[in-house]
């Protein structure tokens, strides 16, 4: 771990003095949990991969304001939550559709247990919950982060946390049972 | 514990693995005791499994080095705001932002000489040129481009009396006139200064641009 932040603060400085292949190391070393984390929240990959790539323009264009010694992951976590949210406020109400029936992977077999229709119905249901409980719930549920770090990431406190993980948590519960109920399963 | 219910905090904290290790232990024998606070952690941890399992699988975006072309594009074009950012970037062109800063300088230091000149530091310069100014006018051997426009100045220099300005003896208009001159040079010298930040940006920036 200890390891892994040293590269990474290296890869920081050289980038900070414009070596574009240190920055492209660090993309590589982060692009998919930038990813993953955009695309829980904006619920699409096209539009996950545009916010992907603001988030490292942004990073390449401030990475003289990283805090040397600072989580880089925790601070690219940053930039994508708000790169994100920002991008779902600009496009509200419209509902991410491409993902209904991603195809299966053999790398996941696991994944595909829970069927298409299934697994879009989640993800439609992730998506209508608010912006601040989806960000937390997805850096717990996609990234496994801890309370402490979500908290760092967010900028909130632990107890704020708790309460939007639990609230995020009631509230696709409840629409999940309800949902199913309507659908006779 | 056993005898009342876990809080649904209690619960989340334990499915997250958020608790301390006699806290765990002490949920974990509740819930073995208590099947109504077990089925409660069983619906959470369902609903939690649902959503993690639909996290995007990483083929999803398996495509790396077409992120990188798209990226890597957009990082040039915006080198230069790496570079000259900030007000620095509405500076003017180099030939411009040059001549701009050789007249800011050049200001600057006749505010400075006028300053010291008002404080004491310098004698006072007018009437050593007036006395040249003169002198090149009566004389038949300096040119006459130059006589003819000295002679206008020499009028306008007795009119005025510059001619008679000696040291000055007024102590409080002398450090007011002084102190202005002052300020003025520093407001100049910190232009001269962003001028100067500016080109050091600009030119480091056409550098790494060359270098890349």
């Amino acid at each position: 771990m200890d390891a892994e932040r040293e590269l990474d603060n290296e890869l920081v400085r050289r980038a900070a003095h414009g070596d574009m292949e240190a920055f492209g190391q660090i993309v590589e070393r982060h692009r998919l949990r930038v990813l993953r984390t955009a695309h829980g929240i904006v619920g699409s990959s096209d539009e996950a991969e545009d916010v992907a790539q603001e988030v490292f323009v942004k990073a390449w264009q401030s990475i003289d304001t990283f805090r040397p010694g600072g989580s880089l992951g925790a601070w690219l976590y940053r930039i994508t939550v708000n790169a994100a949210i920002d991008a779902t406020r600009r496009r509200r109400p419209q509902v991410a559709l491409d993902d209904i029936a991603p195809p299966p992977s053999d790398q996941h077999i696991e994944r595909s247990v829970m069927d298409a229709e299934e697994a879009a119905r989640v993800r439609r249901a992730v998506q209508n919950l608010p912006p601040a409980s989806r960000a937390a719930l997805v850096l717990r549920e996609y990234e496994q982060l801890s309370y402490a770090e979500i908290a760092d990431v967010l900028n909130i406190p632990m107890g704020t946390v708790m309460s939007r993980l639990h609230y995020a948590r009631q509230a696709l519960k409840q629409t999940l049972s309800s949902q199913e109920d309507g659908h006779g399963l | 514990m056993a005898s009342s219910h876990l809080s649904a905090a209690t619960m989340e904290a334990y499915l997250d693995g958020e608790l301390a290790p006699d806290t765990l232990a002490l949920v974990e024998e509740h819930l073995n005791a208590c099947a109504r606070c077990r089925e409660a952690v069983q619906d959470l941890q369902a609903v939690s499994q649902t959503v993690a399992q639909t996290a995007p699988e990483p083929c999803a975006f398996c495509e790396g080095s077409m992120f990188w072309q798209r990226l890597s594009a957009r990082l040039s074009s915006s080198r230069e705001h790496l570079t000259v950012y900030g007000a620095l970037s509405l500076m003017p062109p180099v030939l411009l932002g040059a001549i701009g800063l050789a007249l800011i300088t050049a200001a600057g230091l006749i505010h400075v000489v006028g300053g010291l000149v008002w404080v004491g530091v310098i004698p006072p310069l007018g009437p050593a040129l007036y006395r040249w100014a003169i002198q090149q006018a009566a004389n038949p051997e300096t040119p006459f481009a130059l006589r003819w426009a000295l002679n206008p100045i020499v009028t306008a220099a007795e009119e005025l009396g510059i001619m008679t300005m000696g040291w000055p003896s007024n102590l409080r208009n002398v450090l007011q006139i002084g102190i202005i001159h002052m300020v003025l040079g520093l407001g100049l010298a910190i232009v001269a200064a962003l001028f100067t930040a500016w080109a050091w940006c600009l030119l480091g920036g056409l550098a790494s641009e060359g270098e890349t």
